[in-house]
């Protein structure tokens, strides 16, 4: 058989007007040292493409070759059913880069993130604690409310929960043994901080797995907060900057020099 | 015979406006003509369909070579083998998006495969933009062109973060330093991949940081930003000749998920001119085919090309009796040749040849046509169309 995403299944047929536009209007945080990008930023046309007659005649050629490899392909398909939501994000500020950083790994990297959360975590019965509200904040805003049964409540900055979770027993586990963490899950306070949105900011891996899934929305006392929670990880993740070198990284290759070289066929 | 109709108003001053001013031409050949080829739909969907066709067939090529592992024949680096079978074996590694040159398509002559540019085709800017903004510039509708580049290189990318949903949509685009016209053909992809839900950034290839152990960094005012997906204009074939320890750290990043590389590194099976012999040998009825052979053709004309020959570089055309009538230099002469059947492309009534480009990213997208000599190099035009 042969290999059947190469071409990717096609946006036209479930989306048939498309209104996808190339537009170079908006200045942004791109190729400053080309000399080719503020000619783009400043350039005020819009090339706006509308499907064409023609290629819609064309794409019903190829529409039945689309429905069959959506068929055949399994992670197509998943992927077709669930969706995805992405955020923009990463705003260019340096001085919002306060938030917390975590080592990863034996680099011992240094991660900050331009985006941060604020959660609400409550005590719904003794000793068992649960997100009630969580909301996208500016990384020196983040951190946790928690509020306890006794009616008091406390604010964790990102520093205190990280140093909750890497020593708590019931989290620990999480970096330092992956493997035997599952007997540890609780739902304990240490396990709210791990499992909500503030995890993205302590190091919690981002490979989406069926146990994390499962861990973690059974965290939030609202489905919706609970999706909510799910964009707002992609916004941290994504917003996150490294500022050591990475272990054996190395630059300069093709620095030679081979200028003026394309490679049109 | 090519028809052609005159589109008078050029789009300099658009062009210049979005700093692509290298298409007006320092040569004494403006790159840009001031007319377009005029085609039917007919004609114009039997380009788009043999693109379509021929791509299903490279891939049926590609499993072949994998599993014959017939990698040497096709001149593939040895140190790249190991991330080319990754790549292809996992389906979340989509090609973006390559380039069919053929020839063809006019009156009654069948559409041929010259060959795909799989890894690093350029003429983006030029095919997505500058015909429209051709047409646009003369008053006429848009919608007499087959061109969805842009909306497919959206769709694609947009594919490529769902697929891939495990990373973050972070993508860093490099070219080499010193070829505007790289520039703009990754400013474009940039652009598309933006619409599409990605963060982008640039870094030309020199500047660009990799740990073997961690990912691919961009380093800029004192941090380095990590990023999940790479796009290189830069051939996989350099990376593996030039730049070995960058072969060996990229097929490390790739095989533990680190970075999601595009192109593929299993776009260079469809790079090698080798696939063109190894389409014949698969496909030897499929009209689109010229026979392919790794010996001069005996009693026909045919064309000598270099296995990873850009831009017409070292080709020779020869005569039915294997004497050389043409020849073009270039950089890659100690490389393997294949010899493909020679054919004319069409013409237009002053006898310039026409080869046509269809661009592929998850199907046929767009057409555009590069005017020049028998064989086509970096000195030729590129001519719009309009569909009538």
């Amino acid at each position: 058989m042969t290999k059947k995403i190469i071409w990717s299944s096609n946006r036209y047929a479930a989306n048939p007007t498309h209104p996808a536009k190339l537009t170079f209007a908006q200045p942004g945080n791109r190729l400053p040292e080309s000399g080719l990008q503020p000619a783009l930023a400043d350039c005020s046309l819009v090339y706006t493409y509308r499907p064409l007659t023609l290629m819609t005649i064309l794409k019903q050629g190829t529409l039945l070759r689309r429905v069959k490899d959506i068929t055949l392909g399994t992670t197509l398909t998943i992927a077709l059913l669930n969706g995805t939501v992405m955020l923009q994000s990463c705003g260019n500020n340096r001085s919002d880069e306060a938030g917390g950083s975590y080592g990863d790994g034996p680099a011992e990297e240094t991660v900050t993130f331009k985006k941060g959360v604020r959660s609400v975590i409550t005590e719904t019965a003794p000793g068992e604690f649960k997100i009630t509200d969580e909301t996208e904040a500016e990384p020196s805003e983040s951190g946790a409310i928690v509020k306890y049964k006794d009616g008091h409540s406390d604010t964790l900055s990102v520093e205190a929960a990280r140093k909750l979770v890497q020593n708590d027993p019931s989290t620990s586990r999480y970096f330092n043994d992956p493997g035997s963490y599952g007997q540890h899950h609780s739902n304990g306070l240490a396990n709210a901080l791990l499992w909500g949105g503030m995890g993205y900011m302590l190091g919690r891996s981002t490979a989406p797995n069926y146990n994390d899934q499962r861990y973690s929305s059974g965290f939030y006392t609202n489905q919706n907060t609970y999706n909510r929670s799910q964009q707002l990880g992609r916004t941290i993740t994504s917003s996150r900057v490294v500022t050591s070198r990475p272990s054996g990284g190395r630059s300069g290759f093709f620095s030679r020099g081979s200028g003026g070289r394309g490679f049109s066929g | 015979m090519i028809s052609l109709k005159s589109l008078p108003q050029s789009p300099d001053a658009q062009l210049r406006q979005i700093g692509w001013d290298w298409m007006l031409g320092t040569d004494t050949l403006p790159y840009l003509t001031n007319e377009v080829v005029q085609l039917n739909v007919q004609q114009a969907m039997g380009y788009a369909e043999a693109a379509n066709r021929l791509f299903e067939m490279l891939v049926e090529a590609g499993q072949h070579v994998i599993d014959q592992d017939r990698f040497a024949e096709l001149g593939i680096p040895a140190n790249l083998i190991d991330i080319i079978r990754h790549s292809w074996d996992d389906d979340r590694n989509i090609l973006l998006y390559g380039r069919f040159d053929l020839a063809g398509g006019i009156d009654d002559a069948p559409v041929k495969l010259i060959e795909f540019n799989a890894d690093t085709a350029t003429c983006l800017p030029e095919t997505a933009v500058v015909q429209y903004a051709h047409l646009k510039a003369n008053g006429l509708d848009e919608s007499q062109q087959v061109n969805a580049v842009f909306e497919a290189l959206v769709a694609q990318f947009e594919e490529i973060k769902a697929q891939n949903d495990d990373l973050t949509p972070t993508i860093l685009l490099s070219a080499m330093r010193d070829s505007p016209e790289d520039d703009a053909n990754v400013a474009l992809l940039g652009e598309a991949a933006r619409e599409a839900g990605f963060e982008v950034a640039f870094a030309y290839i020199d500047e660009v940081e990799f740990s073997a152990t961690e990912g691919i960094y961009r380093f800029e005012d004192g941090t380095f930003t990590r990023f999940d997906f790479w796009f290189k204009l830069i051939p996989w074939e350099y990376i593996g000749h030039d730049e070995p320890e960058l072969a060996t750290i990229l097929t490390q990043l790739v095989k533990e998920r680190k970075v999601v590389i595009l192109n593929p590194a299993y776009a260079l099976l469809f790079q090698s001119k080798y696939m063109l012999k190894v389409l014949w040998e698969l496909f030897p009825e499929s009209p689109l085919l010229l026979e392919t052979t790794t010996e001069p053709l005996l009693g026909k004309a045919s064309v000598e090309k270099v296995l990873f020959g850009r831009e017409g570089a070292n080709v020779r055309i020869l005569d039915a009796t294997g004497q050389v009538t043409q020849s073009v230099d270039g950089d890659y002469g100690d490389q393997d040749t294949i010899y493909q059947q020679y054919v004319d492309f069409p013409q237009d009534a002053a006898g310039n040849q026409y080869q046509a480009g269809v661009f592929f990213a998850g199907e046929a997208c767009g057409l555009g046509f590069r005017r020049g000599g028998a064989v086509i190099d970096n000195t030729a035009q590129f001519v719009g169309h309009i569909v009538e």
